[in-house]
């Protein structure tokens, strides 16, 4: 049975505030420990206490990099777990809960309550105890290993003390041992020994931006707290004292931005991180970044709108907004990772652009993504190039915006070097003070505007997955792994479909889209809003007609089964499939 | 040694016997007096007639935004703790558009000088209220008069403790530089209120006007700046008599000490892959 493909979905629900995110983490990290595949969900309300939260991990013996529907083992902490999963079990199913605190409900799975406090009677003294217990019955009823999920949460619990370690070893035990007691539930699973344990770092979207940002010598990070982008700030200001970074708390998304401009302007590498409101305080001074030609990394992790719209939900809608932008015209780069490996390798490259171009650049993320654990290599960090461009020490006759063809001047710091350092928001001559004079306007805007041609033969090759020429899926972002796991699934159905990623969204450049775009009949857009935004995009660019797009707007990510589902409707007929339909149709 | 000439720079494009010119002269002289170098010296600023100033002396500049003046100037001296950082504005540019930072600055406690020209009227845009306007005054979009009360940055300042605040005139150059060159030995956020005449949209608090009221604190040997009360009621103070001098003084500890940034360390990254594959431990 060792060969058995495998797939399971767990989902662990409850209040906010009763440590299901502690509880999936770990399971997370089990999972890849154990070398299984693992791809997880987070979806939490805009509250501290209360409410439904649920985390869920997908499994499998299998690449997969996304959710499915439905799940097969649900960890219920409350009643209304059970009553708002019940329709998401099917037979197999099993929901395990605290009899003490649950009414089962007919008909929803299987059943599986235990005597929380029985099997461990210190779960009495926190209920905190009842998670591990859950832990340790699910690894029995999976037939994985305790060992290793042993030395787990001696690392996780050792800072505090070897009590803790010893009440959370026995909590996993007794969770364990009950379900091993019982044949009929005992490794129902079976999920298989150890796949192929390969090293995984345990990093979720943010963590991989922070960690990308710390790579690249990133000195300086400003932010005001915004879901989802706050744990890119945590994630900061845990790095700060080792990566020598100042992280500080602005007063608001204004300060944050000016003062990522204050701090790149003296001579270090500077990012902030919010969500669409708060970016869209930070558009005069993104404008102000393209005017002083001063380098800025500003992570935008979207969050569905209009204004506050569902702050803990995720959407990919701000695409447009991003591209646009800040008053009048000048240079900007978007990127838009797929999964944490982009996360942390486009944080890197960032940072080079936004050095080597003098201008500011969006990482463009979103909830999903910001809370998405998956299969992760580490990082080789030997691999990273930090590239400061044009910098020279400012010597007497220095000029900040000195013209030069390809509209990059050499930056100096200042306080490095007997010259001075004039950065001015106004038009200004090329030694930075304020002008009037049109004809250097005209120089000037020019100048500034040369960069996009360079930036435009750096756009970053989209990644294809397939060979097949009859159908393309484009999508961007964090839709990358829902659609992998949906064109692989189609492919294994036997679709001829392909599918295209773009993790660079701004400058674009027709002739090359539409040279990568040719060889495909049919073009299917997956993305989370709307508009269609980046069909529209490219249309605007190409001229080539996107003939379906697939959106979604209700807060979640695209799921495998679902989409796979969505985009065969729009796959292009073949020719057997045709007629079989149409006789179909006569009868 | 640093010379007037040092700071030469282009000529200033305010109105004909603007209380700008005093209030630049009055920075060149306390630059000098400290004998810092023009590369040792930042000025940040926003957007108005008072924003201008950085670029009539030779010195590093980032003049950024309308309100924007504190937010770039803290960063950078955080990033870079060498610098001598100063940042300048108008009322409405520091008091108004850039209130907030206003107060969180004086939170911060960074150490660097803000300079509010204070002319209690916006001049860039033709004669508007700004947040220190008199309550009354009839403006071209007040024409029934100001109905807000008007800001007083010195109370501010002093009710949060900001560890240096003073009062200068740009009429009184030579004391307006003695109190700017104070405020930038002083380790901390110290604050520099200027009254300054507009003359082309303020014809009440005139050159004449000021002249006739200011006085400074320290012709009373007994004035103490280090008592927070009295420096209070210092500050309420405004009318035929307006004192002028350091108000409040106190000794806080400055943001970069508390943090332990020490010099511009954080440009350099040493070892730094060695320090990196440690932290991404704490991931594996």
């Amino acid at each position: 049975m060792k060969s058995k493909t495998f797939d399971y979905v767990i989902t662990i629900g409850g209040e906010a505030g009763q440590g299901m995110q502690t509880l999936g983490v770990l399971l997370a990290k089990v999972f890849l420990k154990l070398g299984y595949f693992m791809s997880t969900l987070q979806s939490y309300q805009s509250r501290i206490r209360g409410g439904h939260n649920f985390f869920q991990l997908r499994i499998s013996s299998r690449p997969i990099h996304s959710l499915r529907r439905g799940t097969d083992l649900l960890v219920a902490l409350d009643q209304n777990t059970i009553e708002t999963h019940c329709r998401n079990l099917n037979r197999q199913s099993v929901a395990i809960f605290d009899l003490a605190r649950i009414k089962p409900k007919p008909g929803c799975g299987q059943m599986l309550g235990l005597e929380i406090e029985r099997i461990f009677p210190g779960a009495k003294e926190n209920e905190i105890f009842a998670n591990i217990v859950y832990l340790g019955a699910l690894m029995a009823l999976l037939g994985c290993p305790s060992d290793p999920v042993e030395k787990l949460l001696a690392a996780t619990f050792g800072k505090k003390g070897e009590d803790v370690i010893v009440k959370n070893r026995a909590a996993f035990r007794a969770g364990l041992e009950y379900i091993l007691g019982q044949s009929a539930w005992k490794n129902r699973y079976q999920a298989p020994a150890p796949l192929n344990p390969q090293s995984s770092l345990l990093v979720h979207g943010n963590q991989a931006i922070a960690l990308g940002a710390a790579a690249a010598g990133c000195g300086f990070y400003s932010a005001y707290p915004m879901t989802p982008s706050t744990s890119v700030f945590e994630t900061m200001a845990g790095l700060a004292a080792k990566a020598n970074i100042i992280v500080e708390q602005a007063e608001d998304e204004i300060a944050a931005m000016n003062m990522v401009l204050g701090a790149s302007y003296a001579g270090t590498r500077a990012m902030t991180g919010t969500s669409g409101g708060g970016f869209a305080l930070m558009v005069e001074a993104l404008s102000l970044a393209g005017m002083l030609e001063c380098p800025a990394v500003i992570v935008n992790a979207q969050r569905p709108g209009p204004a506050t719209g569902l702050p803990t939900r995720t959407e990919q809608a701000d695409l447009g907004f991003v591209i646009h932008a800040g008053h009048g015209e000048f240079p900007r780069v978007v990127l838009a990772p797929g999964n944490q490996e982009e996360c942390f390798w486009l944080t890197v490259h960032a940072f080079n652009l936004a050095d080597r171009y003098q201008i500011p650049v969006i990482i463009l993320t979103d909830q999903y993504l910001a809370d998405l654990y998956g299969n992760v290599k580490p990082f080789q960090t030997e691999k990273v190039k930090i590239e400061r461009g044009l910098v020279v020490e400012a010597g007497e006759s220095y000029v900040r915006y000195r013209l030069t063809p390809d509209g990059v001047s050499p930056r100096a710091f200042p306080g490095k070097g007997p010259g001075v350092v004039i950065a001015d928001s106004d038009e200004h001559t090329e030694d930075g003070h304020l002008t009037e004079d049109l004809n250097v306007r005209i120089k000037m805007n020019a100048k500034r505007l040369a960069k996009l041609k360079s930036l435009q033969r750096e756009l970053l090759r989209p990644t294809v997955q397939g060979i097949h020429k009859d159908n393309l899926v484009l999508c961007w972002g964090s839709s990358l792994g829902p659609c992998q796991d949906a064109v692989n699934q189609l492919a294994d159905e036997g679709s001829k479909v392909s599918l295209m990623h773009f993790s660079q969204l701004w400058p674009l450049e027709g002739s090359k889209l539409r040279s990568w775009l040719a060889p495909y009949r049919r073009l299917i857009c997956v993305e989370g809003n709307a508009g269609g935004q980046f069909a529209r995009i490219l249309r605007a660019e190409t001229e080539i007609t996107i003939h379906a797009k697939i959106l979604r707007t209700d807060g979640k990510p695209f799921l495998q089964d679902e989409l796979a589902a969505q985009i065969k409707k729009h796959l292009r007929p073949v020719a057997s499939g045709r007629k079989k339909r149409m006789i179909r149709r006569k009868k | 040694m640093t010379t007037l000439s040092d700071y030469q720079s282009i000529a200033p494009a305010w109105c004909p016997g603007c209380g700008d010119f005093g209030i630049l002269h009055a920075i060149k002289k306390a630059l000098v007096a400290l004998d810092k170098k023009s590369h040792e010296v930042l000025l940040c600023s926003g957007i108005g007639q008072a924003a201008k100033l950085p670029h009539y002396l030779r010195c590093n500049v980032f003049n950024g935004l309308h309100g924007r003046a504190l937010p770039a100037a803290q960063a950078a001296k955080m990033v870079n703790p060498a610098l001598t950082v100063l940042a300048i504005g108008g009322d409405g540019d520091m008091y108004g558009e850039g209130g907030n930072h206003f107060l969180h600055a004086l939170r911060r406690n960074i150490d660097i000088t803000m300079i509010a020209h204070n002319n209690k009227i916006y001049g860039l845009t033709k004669g508007q209220a700004s947040p220190t306007t008199d309550q009354g005054v009839a403006t071209k979009v007040q024409p029934q008069g100001v109905a807000s009360r008007p800001i007083n940055p010195l109370t501010l300042a002093i009710s949060q403790n900001c560890g240096f605040v003073a009062r200068g005139f740009s009429g009184r150059v030579d004391h307006l530089a003695e109190l700017i060159a104070a405020g930038i030995q002083h380790r901390g956020f110290s604050l520099i209120d200027v009254l300054q005449p507009c003359v082309s949209f303020n014809k009440i608090n005139t050159f004449a006007w000021y002249q006739a009221r200011v006085y400074n604190v320290k012709d009373n040997p007994e004035y103490n700046p280090q008592s927070w009360h009295r420096a209070l009621d210092k500050a309420l103070e405004w009318g035929d008599r307006i004192p002028i001098g350091i108000i409040y003084k106190s000794l806080g500890k400055e943001y970069n000490e508390i943090l332990g940034i020490r010099s511009n360390d954080k440009l350099v990254k040493n070892d730094y892959n060695k320090v990196l594959n440690d932290i991404l431990k704490q991931f594996a």
